[in-house]
């Protein structure tokens, strides 16, 4: 355990964590809930390219001051890049964030969505 | 950076969370200043109201639950955030005053500050110039 860390140091070390998330799908999109606490909506940055989607988002500076008496966890900014494939619109990609959580709105294209058959009587 | 593209159609996880810290969750970031006690936890997407906080002598109590707010027909591909009740006991060092614990939740981030009692805090001792 590290009880004392020089603030300068720990700058340079900033570190870059991949958050956890959760993806769901309904019959009209993709929905994604990311964990990005202690985030600036402001600051979160979302790349759709092509089939992939990259998310970042940079940290504020939580400072307490003091001695480190437990260190458990990182402070640090938030990085992923996946692919979601080809049945995604683009243009209707909405995001939003609460409580340290960004919901991102995946819709399908017309395509990819299903459609119902329905079956004639003779 | 983490420049890997995942392919999340291939991945497969587990609501695993609640494991990934070994001392339990959530994790804790804690300091000690000259006033008090500074307990931090990364708490995303919970509410305070979901949140309980309780402090007993040297003990500071977290514990919550994760509202669930997917029904059971929603299709995940990909399950990695905290689910369910949680429940964290940290054993504090000093006696603190019970009455002046502030907490707040900012943007899934809990800040608890408790002030060292009054017995606890450092004094600063005089000392006399024997002699001279």
């Amino acid at each position: 355990m590290q009880t004392r860390t020089n603030e300068a140091t720990e700058k340079a070390q900033r570190q870059t964590y991949r958050p956890n998330l959760d993806l769901f799908e309904s019959d009209a999109e993709l929905t994604l809930r990311v964990d990005l606490p202690g985030v600036d909506p402001d600051n979160i940055d979302i790349q759709f390219e092509k089939d992939t989607l990259s998310l970042s988002a940079e940290t504020a500076e939580r400072s307490h001051g003091g001695r480190a008496l437990l260190t458990e966890y990182g402070v640090g900014d938030y990085a992923r890049t996946f692919r979601v494939g080809d049945m995604i619109d683009p243009s209707g990609i909405t995001a939003d964030y609460d409580s340290g959580v960004l919901t991102l709105h995946l819709p399908k294209v017309a395509a990819a969505q299903p459609h119902r058959i329905a079956v004639r009587a003779n | 950076m983490d420049q890997v593209i995942e392919d999340l159609w291939r991945s497969i996880s587990s609501p695993s969370i609640f494991s990934q810290s070994p001392a339990g969750y959530p994790a804790l970031n804690v300091w000690e200043s000259g006033d008090g006690l500074h307990v931090e936890a990364e708490l995303p997407g919970m509410r305070m109201q979901d949140l309980d906080l309780e402090v007993k002598g040297r003990q500071l109590t977290v514990a919550g639950e994760y509202e669930q707010s997917d029904d059971e027909k929603t299709r995940y591909h990909v399950r990695e955030r905290g689910v369910g009740n949680f429940k964290r006991v940290l054993h504090l060092p000093v006696d603190v005053d019970a009455e002046r614990i502030e907490a707040k939740l900012e943007n899934g981030v809990l800040t608890v500050d408790l002030p060292k009692a009054e017995t606890a805090r450092a004094r600063k001792i005089e000392v006399r110039r024997v002699g001279a």
